[in-house]
């Protein structure tokens, strides 16, 4: 058996395909019942779980994203630049090279491959950092800029400050697109908050795919259960996904959360989260 | 000289001037000495292909972009390559190239470019 010392950190995702499932409902009372935790809001458009954590914020930090900037008095219109950007963020006009900083993905290879020595690069600001303590967890997230246009660079960013010792409740950004990707890429664990509506059943599917073909093992929570909608139970018995917790259709978790409590305070929905909490340790066991 | 003009459909004379530039189906360029037409299909990334349509543009050998809008960014791209950019064409391209030839268009900035997608 193993204990805890022998255990490695643990990073369980909570992501979903359609959004308003209850992934930061999920992910902000797990943190609470688990001990030494990291709770990482990763949905940097719209983070939203330091509205649970009563604390003081500490002093954002910047975050950057190095973009190209070609130095014309070197710069011989070769063109090589645009041909290794596979984002095609930069351009080569015949008297002048045009960056698109939007697009850019700051991979760096531009100025690697530069033959001149023309292109630095220069810090594109992308938002800031935060990390907070607060009663019931640490919580680290990300602020995307507003405008800006491309999040899995700042959320990689995020997902690198997470300490390296400590179990970490990652809230993904919901759908299946690239900011999602990274978000649950590298998870343990992947829990897929799902209900039982049509888009619900829909995009868990599709969510499926997205942990399947990163090769995340992915487990189910049931909120709102109690809708009369599509067996999702059923769903997850024939393809062997695990249903790890459930919680009911019920306006009183709805008011609680809409006030910014945890559910944690009231015993029955604690007993929810820790056995969420065992389930997971045993499903990430090795 | 070469004209372009963005097109809705399999491209030519006859076929209608695109209001989306950067996703029109196809550019209809056309020798004003020959009178020749040539049709090139939009194989930008905006078309899930490479590169962004002033490239290709630039390509056909068009002095002259004449279109209904298009972007601040593919204005300054396509002045870059050397091509006059004028907008505010409709109907069919043999129409467009007409009102161009009497001057009717106007030549583009970033005072007339389109701020979005709505058209």
């Amino acid at each position: 058996m193993s204990s805890e010392s022998e255990r490695r950190p643990t990073r369980i995702a909570i992501a979903s395909g359609k959004g308003g499932t209850g992934k930061t409902l999920i992910a902000t009372n797990l943190a609470s019942v688990m001990s030494d935790v990291t709770l990482v809001d990763l949905d940097v458009e719209e983070p939203n779980c330091h509205l649970f954590q009563k604390a003081e914020c500490e002093a954002p930090e910047k975050a950057y994203r190095p973009v190209p900037e070609v130095d014309e008095g070197k710069c011989t219109l070769c063109g090589r630049c645009g041909e290794v950007c596979q984002f095609h963020a930069i351009v080569t006009l015949p008297k002048e090279v045009m960056v698109f900083s939007e697009l850019c993905h700051g991979c760096g290879a531009c100025s690697m491959f530069c033959p001149e020595n023309a292109i630095a690069e220069k810090e594109h600001c992308l938002g800031d950092t935060i990390s907070t303590s607060g009663e019931h967890f640490e919580l680290l997230y990300g602020r995307l800029r507003v405008g800006e246009a491309m999040p899995t660079y700042l959320i990689r960013q995020v997902r690198g400050m997470i300490p390296g010792g400590a179990d970490a409740v990652l809230d993904c950004p919901p759908g299946t697109a690239c900011a999602s990707v990274e978000s649950i890429r590298g998870a343990d664990l992947c829990i897929l908050v799902t209900e039982p509506t049509p888009f619900g059943f829909h995009d868990l599917k599709l969510a499926l795919g997205v942990t399947k073909k990163l090769s995340v093992s992915s487990a189910v929570f049931i909120n709102k259960d109690g809708l009369p909608g599509p067996d999702i139970d059923g769903f997850c018995r024939d393809n062997n996904i695990p249903v790890i917790g459930r919680l009911p259709l019920d306006r009183d978790i709805a008011e609680r959360y809409s006030r910014g409590e945890l559910l944690i305070s009231d015993a029955g929905y604690r007993a929810v989260f820790e056995s969420l909490r065992d389930r997971i340790m045993e499903v990430t066991v090795r | 000289m070469k004209l372009c003009i963005p097109t809705m459909d399999n491209g030519g004379l006859d076929d209608v001037v695109c209001d989306h530039f950067g996703r029109a189906p196809t550019f209809t360029v056309v020798d004003t000495e020959t009178n020749e037409v040539q049709v090139v299909k939009n194989r930008s990334e905006h078309m899930g292909g490479l590169g962004k349509p002033p490239e290709h543009i630039a390509k056909t050998g068009a002095k002259v972009l004449i279109c209904s809008g298009l972007g601040p960014m593919a204005i300054d791209m396509l002045v870059g390559f050397g091509v006059e950019v004028y907008v505010g064409a409709a109907g069919t391209a043999k129409e467009a190239i007409e009102a161009w030839k009497e001057g009717k268009l106007t030549a583009a900035s970033h005072d007339v470019a389109c701020k979005g997608h709505a058209h």
